[in-house]
């Protein structure tokens, strides 16, 4: 290898300790016979002890007491964003909406309505002179006299 | 061969609970990280108040990220990553905003923002020299440099943290130190550094 070589090697490989012990003992052996290539390594470790003279430090307290309050802010944030979602969805769920209540107000006047039909059709609709044509079998099989058998309207209705 | 420190690895249980929530678990994490994170942030920004601040949002994005975080990942290589774009990009920020303050300055006609005493000069004198000569890097080059010269990261775990090729953290090692000579040469003296 030519000083080219070895001063590429210096600034990298070699300074970093990532050379190979092959390649290690071949600028090793150049540094010994060349100044040049000795006078750049010498700037080279004067340059990284000059890096890692720079203190190594912990960050202050405060820095974990700030991240901590922003976790828990960001936290309180997320449990009432969930609380008001639960929220909306039980009103959804629970409240009558508008076109509910217009829907349950319509079916119960067609309740009102139907029944009340109902009612007008069981008024009586037959007279003394029906007695003889409309039989009634009574649960005993016996036939009977309809004034004595009709109970209530329903009934009526039915038959 | 020199050592390399080796990245610290995090305890998968820990991982696991505190990606459930558990805020003693996230602390635990961040004992083990906040170190570096810190001291990358420190030597990227070089402003202490920035590198808090990195530190901050490098927590906080973690804790976020790590509902969706991949378990089958390394979590140490993921963290790194977050704090290096964190701090080049507040870096970035800082240097636009230091710009517009100085043209500011300018245009009311006041002095600019008081110099060090010779005491405090004297005493930070390593530290003022070595941010002189990273301030004239490119922010890739500073990144494998602070990566490299002040963590002692391997190159293959510089190539994991920032995605690249090893032979690009090589390159990139090569040039800043070779722009960190001549620097050192034009602006320390003949003997530079």
């Amino acid at each position: 290898m030519g000083c080219k070589d070895i001063q590429e090697l210096l600034k990298s490989d070699y300074l970093d300790g990532e050379l190979g012990p092959a390649r290690k003992q071949a600028v090793r052996e150049h540094l010994l016979k060349c100044p040049a290539c000795r006078q750049l390594e010498g700037r080279l470790k004067a340059q990284r002890e000059l890096l890692q003279s720079a203190k190594k430090e912990l960050p202050p307290e405060r820095v974990w007491q700030n991240i901590r309050r922003a976790i828990a802010a960001e936290r309180a944030g997320e449990e009432s964003k969930i609380r008001s979602i639960l929220e909306h969805l039980r009103e959804s769920l629970l409240m009558p909406r508008p076109v509910f209540a217009l829907a349950a107000a319509l079916t119960a006047i067609i309740c009102v309505v139907v029944l009340a039909g109902a009612i007008m059709r069981t008024q009586p609709f037959y007279t003394s002179n029906d007695e003889g044509v409309l039989a009634v079998y009574m649960l005993n099989g016996e036939s009977g006299n309809l004034s004595n058998d009709l109970g209530t309207t329903i009934e009526e209705y039915f038959l | 061969m020199q050592e390399h420190i080796k990245m610290r690895d995090i305890d998968f249980d820990m991982l696991k609970r505190a990606s459930g929530g558990d805020i003693e678990a996230f602390e635990d994490i961040y004992r083990t990280f906040s170190g570096f994170v810190y001291n990358v942030a420190r030597g990227i920004t070089r402003d202490r108040a920035d590198a808090e601040e990195v530190t901050q949002d490098v927590f906080i994005k973690a804790y976020r990220g790590l509902k969706g975080f991949r378990f089958g990942s390394s979590f140490k290589t993921w963290i790194y990553r977050i704090a290096v774009n964190e701090a080049l990009n507040r870096y970035n920020r800082s240097k636009k905003e230091k710009i517009r303050r100085a043209n500011y300055d300018d245009s009311i006609e006041t002095q600019p923002a008081a110099h060090l005493g010779a005491e405090e000069i004297m005493r930070s004198d390593n530290e003022t020299r070595y941010a002189m000569l990273l301030e004239k890097l490119d922010r890739h080059q500073r990144a494998c440099l602070v990566l490299r010269g002040i963590e002692g990261l391997s190159y293959k775990d510089i190539a994991g943290v920032l995605r690249i090729p090893i032979n690009t953290v090589r390159s990139r090692l090569k040039r800043a130190r070779q722009a960190l000579l001549e620097k050192a040469r034009k602006e320390l003296g003949k003997d530079g550094l």
